[in-house]
């Protein structure tokens, strides 16, 4: 009899011990990530953005960004302000990044780990692919109101080597996003603030927050404005439209 | 004749902005700092969440830049090149110029059609004589009788567009095509002004042309596919250095992404024109690594030569002319460029230093006998020789650091040109600072070395400052 009283003691703390990483279990990480995806963006749609830089002494900088987003990896944009970046422009396709800087020069490519503004946002942040695309999901925790997602980059060429996601489980939002390098090291994170109605339902933060334990005092904020649904033919998404990509502001 | 009233100002002006000009980096922080002091929120700070620019757009647009150039000079009276253009004019070793240009833009919008037009209002003060400009049409040049005055009203692009879908786009008027993957050259910018290689993202002015744009959209490794023909007429006043009178040239580019590559296949011809076929390629890599190149071939092309007395002929041939480069991002946010360029229509060493050789025999001619035959000779000559890049082998370096010390906005910049050739070079060292949104400081050196009788050896200049000042309106 001593030896059944263990052996149900044993198997109600095993059961109870294993019960938050069953639940975990029970949930498709990546079925979760795809509807992250989807509640942040549509798959094709066009947004304004304000990216401001704010400096330890105050002092801010901001820039205006028209962007159209096509499928899983088509993304470009192109600066409205200030005058100094006027007409700059950027296209996405996947891995591959180029800039055109009007009257200057040819499109020329560029790499994720750079920043066409400055600041903390590189171009990974201000030309982001959906989650999904880039990451796969390693593990999900239960964090009381919130999903803890452990994300590893599909291949090197991703600016972050891996994520770690707090998500809200109501809204199945993000509320805070740890960059980290491969190393381990925190590069940055990510905070999501001010969920905001952009019409038809559509609910996501309107504010993307971040800083950096490599830019001590340094934050850099974004915020984005009528981002809405819209499809667009693939040719918008070529080197030879990248200079006309304003025209399509409607 | 010298200008009585400015030449005591330029000189110690300019002697004050060189001194200025490598401070430049020291007073861009103590300026940021000083913002700082005045601006200090602590640890909140207020956002503006409206976004302007994301009301219905206006279709009438007006913005632009003013630029303020100062330049000081120190000349090498040693010199080839300065024997050559001031040997009965000699000059102080130290020349001011100032330069203000007003560059407007301006672009109307209505449903498919659209046009644009960015012309520059020039005028200029320089310590030495002025020589003409002659930019080609539709331009207006004042101040003509002035020696040491300049002023010009050009249009650097004007054109109209007609887009009526998003795959097809048709543009006539002057437009700068940037064909080619270089940073410092592009050998297949067949219908583009050359670059300068001092300044290769300074913009400049295009060509009187027609062309059309069709773009193709694929799923697979060929992603997208575009066809761009160009015609460019060649008359007395429009576009005159890219063809002899009357020449009509067609051009095009067929440009492929194919397996995360670009390519392009281009071609130029017509009559009176030298038929060319190019090729070009940009890949990354990795995410920091990305590898470029051109290569050009240049049917019949008749390449200018002088002997020592300054016997003009000319050699024709096929010249083959390429390029290879690497862009570089590392950790620390510094970013390497590295080029190869082969120029096929170069001078090797051996016909450079017959061209100086002439110079040099026409100087001492002039010394001993007054008679400036032999120099004017070279002037002729100097046409071809005198350009930008006319060596046969280059290589082109430059490191940039994006905001060190956590500074925003601050670029310190370091180039290196190097012929290959004559083992001459160039350092150029250069700091920019946006110091707000709409105003930028711009600073930079440029300091020639190289044995006698090389490409940077023989530079008018032994060094050459400048300083700008950008406004963006």
């Amino acid at each position: 009899m001593r030896n059944a009283h263990k052996f149900i003691l044993a198997l109600i703390l095993a059961l109870g011990l294993a019960q938050p990483a069953w639940s975990a279990q029970a949930i498709d990480g990546d079925e979760l990530l795809r509807t992250i995806d989807r509640n942040l963006a549509p798959e094709s749609y066009e947004s304004y953005r304000k990216l401001i830089n704010i400096e330890p002494d105050g002092s801010k900088r901001e820039y205006t960004l028209y962007t159209v987003k096509k499928g899983q990896d088509r993304i470009a944009s192109v600066f409205l302000a200030p005058t100094s970046d006027k007409g700059r422009a950027t296209l996405r396709l996947g891995e591959n990044m180029w800039l055109h800087i009007p009257n200057v020069g040819k499109p020329v490519r560029i790499t994720s780990l750079q920043s066409v503004t400055g600041g903390i946002f590189n171009n990974a942040d201000i030309m982001r692919l959906d989650f999904h695309v880039e990451y796969t999901v390693e593990g999900v925790e239960d964090k009381s109101e919130s999903h803890l997602l452990r994300l590893k980059a599909k291949t090197r060429e991703v600016a972050y080597d891996r994520l770690e996601m707090l998500v809200d489980k109501q809204a199945l939002l993000p509320t805070e996003i740890r960059c980290l390098a491969a190393s381990g090291m925190l590069i940055k994170t990510l905070y999501f603030k001010k969920p905001t109605d952009f019409g038809d339902g559509f609910m996501r933060p309107a504010v993307i927050e971040t800083d950096s334990p490599l830019h001590k005092g340094y934050k850099s904020v974004m915020i984005f404005a009528k981002v809405q649904r819209r499809d667009l033919p693939d040719e918008v998404f070529t080197l030879n439209y990248l200079p006309r990509v304003e025209s399509l502001r409607q | 004749m010298r200008s009585a009233f400015f030449t005591p100002i330029a000189k110690p002006l300019m002697a004050t902005l060189a001194a200025l000009l490598f401070l430049a980096h020291a007073l861009c922080p103590a300026t940021a700092l000083a913002q700082g002091a005045q601006n200090a929120e602590g640890d909140e700070y207020d956002l503006d969440f409206e976004i302007p620019e994301a009301e219905t757009p206006n279709p009438f647009n007006l913005w632009g830049r003013v630029e303020q150039r100062s330049i000081a000079r120190f000349l090498d009276t040693d010199a080839l090149l300065y024997k050559q253009r001031f040997y009965n004019e000699p000059q102080d070793s130290l020349l001011a110029d100032f330069l203000l240009s007003l560059k407007p833009e301006v672009s109307y919008k209505w449903t498919e059609v659209g046009l644009y037009a960015r012309p520059r209002f020039d005028i200029a003060w320089s310590e030495a004589k002025r020589g003409g400009t002659a930019p080609d049409e539709p331009s207006e040049e004042f101040l003509r009788d002035e020696e040491h005055w300049a002023s010009q009203v050009l249009l650097e692009e004007g054109f109209a567009t007609w887009r009526p879908s998003h795959a097809f786009t048709l543009e006539a008027g002057k437009k700068v095509l940037n064909w080619g993957k270089g940073y410092a050259w592009n050998p297949v910018a067949f219908v583009s002004r050359p670059k300068d290689v001092d300044d290769p993202d300074y913009a400049r002015q295009g060509y009187v042309l027609a062309y059309a744009d069709y773009i193709k959209s694929f799923q697979g490794p060929l992603t997208n596919v575009a066809f761009t023909p160009v015609l460019v007429p060649v008359d007395e006043d429009v576009n005159a250095d890219l063809a002899d009178d009357g020449s009509l040239v067609y051009a095009g580019k067929l440009y492929f992404l194919l397996m995360d590559t670009d390519i392009d296949l281009l071609f130029a011809t017509g009559e009176d024109y030298d038929t060319r076929y190019g090729l070009d390629f940009s890949r990354n890599l990795s995410s920091n690594l990305e590898i470029h190149g051109e290569a050009a071939l240049r049917l019949d092309y008749d390449k200018t030569l002088t002997d020592e007395q300054g016997n003009l002929r000319t050699e024709r041939y096929d010249a083959y002319s390429f390029l290879l480069g690497l862009r570089y991002l590392n950790a620390y946010d510094t970013t390497f460029i590295l080029e190869y360029y082969h120029n096929g229509e170069g001078y090797s060493p051996g016909e450079m230093d017959d061209y100086f050789t002439l110079i040099e025999n026409g100087y001492q001619q002039y010394l001993e006998t007054g008679n400036d035959r032999l120099l004017k000779r070279s002037t002729l000559a100097g046409q071809d020789f005198n350009q930008s890049s006319v060596g046969r082998n280059y290589l082109y370096f430059r490191v940039s650091q994006k905001e060190p010390f956590d500074i925003l906005y601050l670029t310190p910049t370091l180039t290196v040109i190097a012929n290959l050739g004559d083992h001459s070079f160039s350092i150029n060292p250069e700091v920019s600072y946006l110091i707000r949104s709409d105003l930028e400081l711009r600073t930079r050196l440029i300091m020639p070395f190289g044995p006698e009788k090389s490409e940077f050896g023989e530079k008018l200049q032994d060094a050459r400052t400048e300083f700008w000042i950008t406004y963006f309106f």
